[in-house]
């Protein structure tokens, strides 16, 4: 590549150059992004759920101390999702869903079903399930859900863990293809069109050099 | 046709001081605000304010970058692949900071190295003092952990892990900030330092780390007296040669020890307990994760600092997990296209660096390398300023990266 060095308008006047190019590349991403959402990838189906955890007020606790009990369960309940991800938790629900339901299932494709989070800012956080079988994302939810309850209990007996039944959890979201690959088709097509042009100017800028000199 | 010159070569010099200008302002914002963010000062700045921050600071950068920084084509190709990459990668992984970071080190370019390093030692020297002191009259909180080994003490920092990284990295700027100028009394501050960690923080990696960058030292600052002797600088220059792949050969090392872990193994589990457990959260790292081409959020808890008390509950001991290593962390957070990225880029860096005769700057190097096997640091902008080299200007240079205008240079000198 030539070492002709490029200030602001030499860029403008590059990017005049190969719009089309940069055009293209984004239209094919985006077409090839927009077929794979609707042809290449499966339909999902995800189950929430939302948990609480708090510890309850114990005789003989100050008021001051119970507070920042209280405050430390709200601080740490985005801090307890991290359990979904947990290789003996997720050890414990594979066992559970083989020996319950008869799935077989390694490790790294069960963790990437599920996703958790902590949901509000009042303490608690959820974990949802994902996967293209209705049937696995609602028996991986449960399955995990009971495990975490036990977990946590076993940690810690003073602790009280509790499932929410809301609006927002135990209910089913469809999400039909990979909605990412609209986003990123574009993107990657224009950023690999850009790349392309880089060397392709350069490539025609040497030549010239080249020409000049053979002239 | 006089005039003319004049006036380009001004215009030319207002554009190199404002692009200079452009480049502190965000160089001191993100590198100040990420280590006041990393000690009990952060109690004081809200997140608004360090978001706003690194927002600005990213903005200057990508200003500086796109109106007055000047490159060649091969620059421009590599610029764009790794600001993609990053973009991507930081999207998928959900770590902004990495973006942040990257879009630093791009803004590096015709940035002299030593200025860099210079504002480093000061700002992160001033920030680490005042917290320290901060602790001292109460205003906050020095936190200690109670392990086998003692007190560790975080002595103004969030961890007392953390403290001692900085540390570290301060001493690698110092000795690179003294370069030409270093001599065998240059040990004195690394001795210093070398004692704080270890006796206060009680953290072998990063104590480790300084008495290996004290060998180095000592051994440069003697060098025109070791190598009279035909073998030892023999050895010397070899080992010095080939350092250049040492990204490479750590990482290789500590992905094979991590996947081949298991506790059947005494050898293992000797090894698991010499680096604190640190081999076990890879494994399972890796057991749960796996490798993705462009990364995935990792859900972790370190439960440092103030939450140091729930470490020692059942539910704390239930929910800590942390990937220690940068090298592991770098492969399942960022995977593996990224991962081979940088240490592609690294290994080039450093290979140019050492042909160019930069011995020191390979030498301090080595001890990042090393501790970022056990430590997270790596790719923190705030700890390892080394990084910023890879697109700064070194005087004397021969890499690609410093195909500059000289006269731009020449501007700079003026500012």
């Amino acid at each position: 590549m030539s070492s002709e060095l490029m200030d602001f308008s030499d860029r403008l006047h590059f990017l005049r150059k190969w719009l089309l190019l940069l055009i293209l590349g984004t239209l094919i991403g985006g077409g090839i992004g927009f077929l794979l959402r609707g042809y290449a990838s499966k339909t999902t189906y995800t189950y929430n759920v939302g948990i609480e955890v708090s510890h309850p007020y114990k005789k003989g606790m100050s008021k001051e101390e119970f507070r920042s009990l209280k405050l430390a369960d709200t601080q740490n309940a985005g801090q307890y999702a991290e359990l979904v991800k947990s290789s003996g938790i997720l050890s414990a629900v594979n066992d559970r869903l083989h020996s319950q339901y008869g799935i077989v299932i390694n490790n790294v494709d069960l963790a990437q079903m599920y996703a958790a989070g902590q949901y509000s800012p009042e303490g608690g956080f959820y974990i949802a399930c994902t996967s293209s079988s209705k049937k696995l994302a609602k028996i991986g939810l449960t399955s995990m859900t009971k495990q975490i309850k036990q977990s946590m209990k076993w940690a810690d007996r003073s602790v009280k863990v509790k499932t929410f039944e809301t609006v927002y959890f135990n209910t089913l979201k469809v999400q039909k293809g990979v909605k990412s690959a609209l986003i990123y088709g574009p993107l990657v097509g224009f950023f690999l069109a850009l790349l392309l042009s880089i060397v392709l100017d350069s490539f025609g800028r040497w030549r010239g050099i080249r020409n000049v000199i053979r002239r | 046709m006089l005039s003319g010159d004049r006036i380009s070569r001004r215009e030319k010099r207002n554009k190199v001081q404002l692009m200079t200008i452009f480049f502190w302002i965000a160089f001191f914002l993100s590198i100040g605000l990420r280590t006041a963010r990393e000690t009990v000062l952060s109690a004081y700045i809200p997140q608004l304010v360090f978001s706003m921050g690194i927002i600005v600071s990213s903005t200057l950068i990508l200003i500086k970058v796109l109106l007055f920084d000047r490159m060649n084509h091969r620059q421009l190709f590599f610029m764009v692949a790794i600001f993609f990459t990053t973009f991507i990668v930081s999207q998928i992984s959900k770590t902004q900071s990495l973006f942040a970071n990257m879009l630093l080190i791009l803004g590096c370019l015709d940035i002299p190295f030593k200025k860099i390093i210079r504002n480093y030692v000061y700002l992160t020297a001033v920030i680490l003092i005042i917290a320290y002191l901060t602790t001292i009259i109460g205003l906050t909180k020095n936190y200690e952990i109670a392990s086998a080994d003692g007190i560790k003490y975080a002595m103004g920092g969030n961890y007392p892990t953390d403290f001692a990284a900085h540390i570290f990295y301060l001493l690698c700027a110092y000795v690179y900030m003294r370069a030409t100028k270093l001599r065998l009394l240059d040990v004195g501050p690394l001795i210093i330092g070398l004692l704080l960690v270890g006796f206060f923080t009680k953290t072998q990696a990063d104590t480790i780390a300084i008495f290996l960058l004290l060998i180095f030292v000592v051994i440069y600052t003697l060098r025109k007296w070791l190598m009279k002797n035909r073998y030892v600088k023999q050895i010397c220059m070899t080992a010095v040669g080939w350092s250049f792949t040492l990204p490479g050969v750590f990482a290789v090392i500590i992905y094979w020890l991590t996947a081949t872990f298991n506790y059947g193994d005494k050898t293992f589990i000797w090894l698991n307990q010499l680096l604190t457990n640190r081999l076990n959260f890879g494994s399972q790292a890796f057991d749960v994760y796996g490798v993705k081409l462009f990364g995935q959020p990792v859900l972790q808890n370190g439960w440092g600092g103030a939450r140091t008390g729930l470490i020692n509950s059942g539910l704390g001991n239930l929910t800590y997990f942390y990937i220690d290593s940068s090298y592991i962390s770098m492969l399942i957070i960022y995977g593996f296209f990224f991962t081979a990225l940088v240490l592609c880029g690294l290994m080039i860096h450093l290979y140019v660096r050492l042909k160019d005769s930069d011995i020191l700057y390979a030498l301090i190097w080595i001890p990042i390398l090393l501790v970022s096997v056990v430590d997270q640091h790596l790719l923190e902008v705030q700890y390892n300023i080394f990084l910023l080299g890879i697109f700064a200007y070194f005087e004397q240079s021969m890499c690609y990266v410093s195909v500059v205008p000289r006269i731009k240079i020449n501007d700079l000198r003026h500012w």
